[in-house]
Formats: structure tokens, sequence, C-alpha cells
């Protein structure tokens, strides 16, 4: 096992949160989305980036300019909306080294579980891509 | 729009068609994703970096489709959504989304679709393909 391997299943954060709107406007202005009822759900994108990656990758010493974001994978299972109460938590799933087309790519899978009441209603997966892999990928 | 309940196997969503990119909007996403990587905002970092110049979250795209998919009429929760990042968004680059229903199937007695999506910039490159699965049943406010 590799030193960067040690972290798999480090549990970097555990947050409480109350989802107000600021976010949720500067996410839809951006996207032009003007039509917003304040009772709707709000979109899964915007929850999952409430989980620390930057901590993340932060911890396994990599430079953030060499990560490319690669993959996103949402798995709710009840809406949330403005108001509600949620603990968010982050932790490393899997950390690993691939050859890609030229150079080592290391690959990070860090997993988001918001729970509201307790009850688990969102898991977020991104995957990152290190470009170089772990050893060049670090500062 | 169509009607998801009426929706059937190969049949589009309504495309989603979004204003050239800037870097105001660019600004915003950093903040709705909690993301401030220097790579969207710092030009020489990002050259300098390979990327030939500062460029958006990926999620920009996903973000599209969630609500793509959430606006067509009778659809209400989007139970696994997926993306894939294959190419750097810029600004002033334009998306399209593109959503084919791929499967229609019921699961405990609820409709279900599974939603091919993919996000093309102007010069029709993909810069993103995922998948959603989607039911119709309605909103429960817990």
């Amino acid at each position: 096992m590799s030193d960067y391997q040690n972290h798999i299943g480090a549990q970097i954060e555990k947050k409480t949160f109350v989802l107000d709107d600021f976010r949720l406007e500067n996410y839809h202005t951006a996207l032009g989305i003007l039509n917003i009822k304040k009772d709707a759900p709000i979109p899964n994108v915007l929850l999952s980036s409430l989980g620390a990656y930057r901590r993340c990758l932060d911890l396994l010493g990599v430079d953030v300019t060499s990560v490319l974001h690669s993959r996103e994978l949402f798995e709710p299972t009840s809406p949330l909306f403005l108001g509600d109460k949620i603990e968010v938590t982050t932790h490393i799933q899997d950390l690993f080294e691939q050859q890609g087309n030229i150079s080592p790519l290391g690959i990070v899978e860090v997993v988001v579980t918001l729970k509201k009441a307790k009850k688990s209603v969102l898991t977020c997966t991104r995957t990152y891509a290190v470009r170089g892999g772990f050893a060049r990928g670090q500062r | 729009m169509t009607r998801l309940r009426a929706l059937k196997k190969g049949d589009f969503l309504t495309d989603l068609e979004l204003s050239p990119l800037t870097r105001v909007q660019i600004s915003r996403l950093m903040t709705g994703f909690n993301d401030f990587n220097p790579l969207y905002v710092d030009h020489e970092i990002a050259q300098n970096a390979g990327y030939g110049g500062v460029c958006a979250p990926v999620l920009t795209g996903l973000g599209a489709a969630e609500h793509q998919i959430s606006q067509t009429p009778g659809i209400s929760v989007v139970s696994e959504l997926t993306g894939t990042f294959l190419k750097l968004i810029y600004p002033g680059d334009r998306l399209t989304l593109k959503s084919e229903v791929v499967k229609k199937f019921s699961k405990n007695g609820e409709p279900h679709l599974n939603i091919a999506i993919k996000a093309i910039n102007q010069n029709n490159h993909v810069v993103m393909e995922g998948t959603a699965v989607c039911k119709t049943c309605p909103i429960i406010k817990t």
C-alpha cells in the first residue's frame, strides 16, 4: 500500500448547515434560470457542493491546478428545500493510480453524505483525476 | 413541452440552450459550487497549468442538465444523476443540453425513465455525458 492510500476512509469534515438562498440565487442566476419557485427542491448539483472537497485535496497535498473533475454521481432519496437543517459528512472513499494516455493519473473518490433528521437524503460521489499521479501532482 | 408520463423510448426532452458563458457567471457558479479554484479566475495560473486560459466549473453542464430534466412537466424526482466530464468549458462557450429517453420502466408501481444526457458546445463537441433516472410521483416535502 502506498503512503497516500493511508487516507482511504478518512472522514474529512462533518458539518451542519441550514440551507439558505444565497448560493441558490447565485447558481440560478449564473445558469440563466429565472423562473424558480422558492418551494422547489434544491438542485442536487448544488447540494453536492456542500462537501469539503478542497480539504480532501489539501490533505493529499495535491496541487489543485493539476486536478481534473472527471465524474459526479448523485443518489438522492428525498428532496431538500430552503430552510432544511442538514448534516454533511465528507470522506475519502478511494485513492489509486492508473496509467493515462500520456502520464499516470491519481484517482480520488470523495463521498459526501447529506442527512436530515439523521436520515440519509443524498449521497454524492465525486471523482477527481490528478494529472501526473499523486507523486507529481503533490505540492 | 412534453409531459413526462407521455414520454417513451427515443423521445427527446426540449433542448435547453444556455447563453454564452460570461466570467461574471463563472464567478457566480464558483460561489454556488463553493469551488474557488484559481483556474476559473486567474488567466496566468490557468495558462501555466496548460489549460490555455480560465475555464468554468465542469458542473455547469450537469447543473443545466438537472434543470432541464426537472423543468419537464410531470417529472418530480431525479433518483439518480451522473455526469462524466469530457472537455473543459470556457468563457464564451454556448452549451446546449440534449437529453433522450433511453428506457421507460416501472419500479414499485411507479413509472421511471432512464435519460441519456449530453452537453454540447457551440463547436458540436460533447463536453459532458451523463444519465439520469427519474420518477414521476409527486414531490413530498417532509
